[in-house]
């Protein structure tokens, strides 16, 4: 759980009687349909309207990918995955590529194996990764160990 | 009309007078071609007309071509006609398979399909009075109520008008579509009640005027034509803006246009063939920087993401100066990465060395026996003598060690070899410290000669190894000049004896002072070799390696050293083995690696630099455009310093002047005089290509337990949030938890990191106690606690004075100065707190925090606030921008409606 979030539930559990009488003497209205907002949906916790949903901003992120006309189908999906990626795991510093590398390596494994376009997408984006000094040699080593993993074990069931 | 009776004749007659003007011309060529539609008269080819008149060419050609043009003309549009009518057709028989469905499923529901008509006639039931039932919740029953006519519907309070928006999580550039700089726009006054259109300078208007002639398809085609086939002359110029319309210039830009199109489509249908291939994944004959292309392109380095939508696609690609340290497998004893490792290879050559040749060795002397014995016959005196004589220049000067090798063009890569050994050799009897001195100072980092001379150990084994064989068996070479020429070697290289025990891997990592300056002069002739290069890439790896290849090859040296497992498993998964690998390396390789550390990075950088000296063209013309603008909302900032670079005080100094946009640069090292850092006032960030010692550089902050929430932290104290990668103990992780996380590094108990990690409140929209919408409070915050973020579009100040003047006649503005390039319009694209209104006695405040190398603007409380409250903060209006309800009390709501209306120009329609 990230820490934030927990603070966050703290305050709140401790002021909620005294700021449920505040909040109910107002109308508040949905942001994005100016519809008249129900009690419960004010003193939820979740607001649903400070974020963007998964799905919507997948689609929209795939419809913008798929504009670009001078590159491959494989290409936007490998972007796709990456970008979808960073989103979920909240991939934000530098610091944190390395660690993102290994995990989609596990997380998109099975997928970059059975593709070898895709594969090579992923590959060559992580040699770019490096030219920008984000991912070192070792981990580079490992996201293919991993992969590596992934096409044994698939070429092992292939015999079995 | 006149002109229309000449007859065709007179066209036949000697060409014009240079000297008639290209009004007349014009004239002339029209009534050609309509005289020739009518009279048919030219019909013959243009080639015909020149041989029989070839003093009359010129006018001829023209008659002939006005009379092509209407040819093709009518061609096109009879095309077009076949077009149209064919998909009225196909579309005719669309809709009638659609039609029969509905109509067979209409006759089967027999009564039902007129149902339409019948419930006009006879309908549920009947409104005879007032809509009474709407306000009703009891349901259908009540429309049987009998109607009376004094019901009252509940009262509703209005809504404040509202405009939709797209919610926005994190600022956005402005797409290009969405400009509304030259574009008319037209408004709904609500005080005038009516429309309005937008345009109240000279400017705009003419801006409005230049319309532009948009070319159809037959149009391009006939532009095309006229060209391919008469010229790009002035007359068809001409000829062409009468049937096409606009000017001659206009289509001489067009036909350009169309030139690079047709030459673009060409590339593409070449590249196409040789696309990707599908059994390996990759196209093998594109380079690396052309597979790369896409993702540089499309990558955004500071967000991490494809596509970012904050700093658009196509950026300056900057690399960082510093590479990263080679990786080393640590674990002494290796064990062979695959079936194909080499390691296997080089297990059966120790152990065996008079069993059969080892593949390389084969491959070697296969690929390179017929050319040995061409050169043969001169190589072996020619080889000493370059000995000799590079020798003796060596001891003055470095730079004849790439003569030996462009001299003598012919022979083999072993030759190569086995003659850079001499010198090496030679070299490293000399001992000459200079050299080394030299080499350093011209910069060659000295690790990359260490990595190399650890690999050298294995050529060296490797050349060792073939020499012996050569000479002990004597029978695989048929010509003796060969093995002479090998003997020679070996007695040149007299210093490879004490080499030997340097074979063992174990004492690999061991190398005594000597080996490297070895190194240092194997690596001199670097820059000047490419003549080698691709001789030897040519001869010794024969048609086996791919561009592709060699260049991932070269890369894989680049990342892991010599390592031909790692290289194979990273870099040529799929395509090469590792033996195959180990023996490019120790073949061709050997000189290629010269190569691979230089011109990759030296280019890329090249290339980098020389897109920076555009933008820094390009960055100050757009800061010198306009400032003033409607009613933005202002922020006045004013560094404080604590602890940041010299360079940053210059800002402080200078109280009003607003942030800076800041904008990577790719210097090298360190950022002097000429860095677009340092000149533009900001510092360098992580994202800067120079050197991490950089003076220019924001060094972060080393907080342990502040928490980095006061000015005593320097990041805080310079409106910076914290970043993890630079401050010394702000870590944060990242990852949900479902795929693990990362090391953690530090303590992270940053409370500098707010908008970053999105720590905000949750913010309420209602009815605002002061004007329109207010954004209201859920929980009750302290003191500089963080509310959130306003986020918009990135505009332009120039295209913030366009939306600007129609945002002041709506009376309602979301814009927000950010720095000197951009403003915040949450207009069209934003968060709910752009419904926080303005107070001059605000309960927050906003601050421009720079984020990651961007302006972010986030709402802080500036008190207590307690939930349920509304948000205010102070928009900083300038004197006379504010809205009359955010100026002194006194203005009232009849003053702001009357200067709204006056500024507005009337649209004047029918």
């Amino acid at each position: 759980m990230l820490q934030f979030a927990k603070t966050r539930k703290l305050s709140f559990e401790r002021s909620e009687p005294r700021n449920r009488l505040l909040l109910q003497k107002r109308q508040f209205f949905h942001s994005h349909r100016a519809q008249p907002m129900a009690l419960e949906q004010v003193m939820s916790d979740r607001d649903s309207e400070d974020e963007v949903d998964d799905d919507v901003a997948d689609f929209e992120d795939r419809r913008m990918l798929d504009d670009f006309v001078d590159v491959t189908k494989d290409e936007k999906q490998m972007m796709h995955l990456w970008n979808s990626f960073v989103r979920k795991q909240r991939v934000l510093a530098d610091g944190h590529i390395p660690w993102a590398c290994e995990a989609f390596s596990r997380l998109h494994g099975h997928d970059l194996v059975r593709a070898p376009a895709l594969f090579w997408c992923w590959r060559l984006f992580m040699i770019k990764l490096w030219n920008h000094g984000l991912l070192d040699a070792r981990t580079m080593n490992n996201c293919n160990i991993i992969l590596e993993q992934f096409q044994n074990e698939g070429s092992d069931q292939m015999k079995s | 009309m006149t002109l229309e009776t000449i007859p065709p004749r007179l066209f036949l007659l000697p060409s014009s007078p240079t000297s008639l003007v290209i009004g007349a011309k014009q004239k002339r060529s029209r009534a050609a071609e309509r005289a020739t539609m009518v009279s048919r008269a030219a019909d013959d080819a243009p080639s015909k007309f020149s041989q029989k008149w070839p003093g009359e060419k010129s006018s001829e050609c023209l008659g002939n071509f006005a009379y092509r043009i209407s040819q093709l003309h009518k061609e096109i549009q009879a095309e077009r006609i076949g077009f149209v009518r064919e998909s009225v057709e196909r579309n005719g028989k669309k809709v009638q398979s659609y039609a029969c469905q509905l109509l067979l499923a209409a006759s089967r529901n027999g009564g039902i399909a007129r149902s339409l008509s019948t419930r006009i006639d006879d309908p549920l039931c009947k409104y005879v009075g007032l809509a009474q039932g709407l306000g009703d919740k009891d349901g259908i029953g009540s429309h049987e109520v009998v109607p009376s006519k004094n019901i009252k519907l509940p009262y509703v309070e209005k809504l404040p008008p509202y405009t939709a928006w797209i919610f926005l999580d994190r600022n956005q550039r402005m797409a290009e579509d969405q400009s509304v700089v030259g574009r008319r726009r037209i408004y709904y006054d609500q005080h005038g009640s009516e429309t309005l259109i937008c345009s109240d300078s000279e400017e705009e208007i003419a801006e409005l005027e230049e319309d532009r002639h948009d070319y159809s398809e037959g149009e391009d085609r006939i532009i095309w034509t006229a060209f391919e086939e008469y010229g790009c002359t002035e007359d068809v110029q001409n000829i062409l803006s009468q049937f096409v319309g606009g000017t001659a210039l206009e289509i001489q830009d067009r036909y350009k246009l169309l030139q690079q199109q047709s030459h673009e489509d060409h590339n593409l249908n070449v590249k196409h063939p040789a696309a990707i291939n599908h059994d390996k994944g990759i196209s093998l004959e594109k380079t690396l920087s052309a597979t790369l292309d896409s993702f540089d392109n499309i990558f955004c380095r500071r967000c991490l993401v494809f596509d970012c939508r904050l700093h658009g696609c196509s950026q300056n690609v900057i690399y960082p100066n510093e590479k990263q340290p080679y990786f080393y497998e640590h674990d002494n004893d290796w064990t062979p990465c695959s079936d194909h490792c080499y390691l296997h290879l080089r297990a059966a050559r120790k152990s065996t060395e008079s069993s059969a040749i080892s593949s390389i060795y084969r491959r070697k002397g296969k690929s390179s026996q017929g050319k040995e014995e061409v050169a043969a016959s001169s190589s072996a005196e020619e080889l000493d003598l370059d000995i000799v004589s590079d020798q003796g220049c060596i001891s003055v000067n470095i730079a004849p060690v790439p003569h030996i090798s462009t001299r003598d063009t012919s022979g083999t890569v072993a030759h190569h070899l086995e003659k850079q050994k001499d010198v090496e050799d030679n070299i490293t009897a000399l001992d000459d410290p200079n050299l080394i001195g030299d080499n350093i100072s011209q910069g060659y980092p000295v690790k990359r000669l260490k990595k190399l001379s650890s690999d050298e150990d294995e050529l060296q084994k490797c050349t060792h190894f073939e020499l012996r064989k050569r000479s002990s068996e004597k029978i695989g070479c048929s010509d003796e000049t060969s093995n002479e020429k090998c003997e020679d070697v070996v007695m040149a290289g007299a210093n490879d004896a004490k080499d030997l025990p340097h074979e063992a891997p174990s004492t690999s990592g061991s190398q005594n002072t000597m080996r490297d300056e070895t190194e240092v002069v194997v690596e001199l002739p670097k820059p000047e070799q490419p003549s080698i290069m691709q001789q030897s890439q040519g001869k010794s790896c024969s048609s086996e390696w791919k561009p592709i290849e060699k260049e991932l090859y070269l890369k894989g040296v680049e990342i892991f050293g010599r390592n031909s497992c790692l290289i194979a498993r990273n870099m040529l998964s799929g395509l090469k083995t590792c033996t195959e690998v180990s023996n490019y390396m120790h073949n061709g390789g050997s000189s290629v690696p010269h190569r691979s550390i230089a011109a990759p990075t030296s280019l890329t950088e090249d290339s980098g630099d020389a897109d920076m000296t555009s933008t820094e063209q390009e960055n100050p013309i757009r800061t010198r455009l306009i400032r003033k603008r409607g009613r933005a909302r202002k922020l006045k900032y004013s560094w404080k310093s604590a602890g940041h670079p010299s360079i940053w005080k210059r800002i402080a100094d200078g109280k009003n002047q607003s942030c800076k946009q800041y904008v990577p640069c790719g210097c090298q090292s360190l950022c002097g005089k000429e860095c677009p850092c340092l000149d533009n006032g900001t510092c360098c960030e992580k994202y800067c290509g120079c050197s991490k010692s950089c003076k220019n550089r924001f060094r972060g902050c080393h907080c342990a337990k502040s928490q980095c929430r006061s000015r005593q932290c320097p990041c805080f104290a310079a409106g910076r949030e914290c970043d993890p990668d630079v401050c010394r103990n702000c870590w944060v992780s990242c990852g949900d938890g479902s795929l693990g996380e990362p090391p953690r590094r530090g303590d992270g108990q940053c409370g500098n990191m707010r908008l970053l990690l999105r720590q905000q409140q949750r913010i309420l929209l209602a009815k605002s106690d002061v004007a329109g919408w207010g954004a209201f409070l859920k929980n009750s915050v302290n003191k500089n606690d963080y509310l959130g973020e306003y986020t918009g579009e990135l505009i332009s100040h120039r295209e913030a004075d366009k939306r600007g003047k129609i945002y002041d006649r709506a009376n309602s503005s979301f814009l927000f100065d950010l720095n000197d390039q951009y403003v915040l319009d949450a207009y069209r694209k934003g968060d709910k707190l752009k419904f926080a209104n303005h107070s001059s006695n605000p309960n927050c405040y906003a601050k421009v925090m720079l984020v990651a190398g961007d302006h972010r603007v986030g709402i802080f409380a500036k008190e207590r606030i307690e939930a349920s409250e509304e948000l205010f903060y102070d928009y900083r209006y300038g004197p006379d921008q504010a809205p009359a309800w955010a100026r002194k009390p006194e203005g009232s709501k009849r003053d702001d409606s009357l200067v709204s209306q006056g500024r507005a120009k009337k649209h004047q329609s029918h």
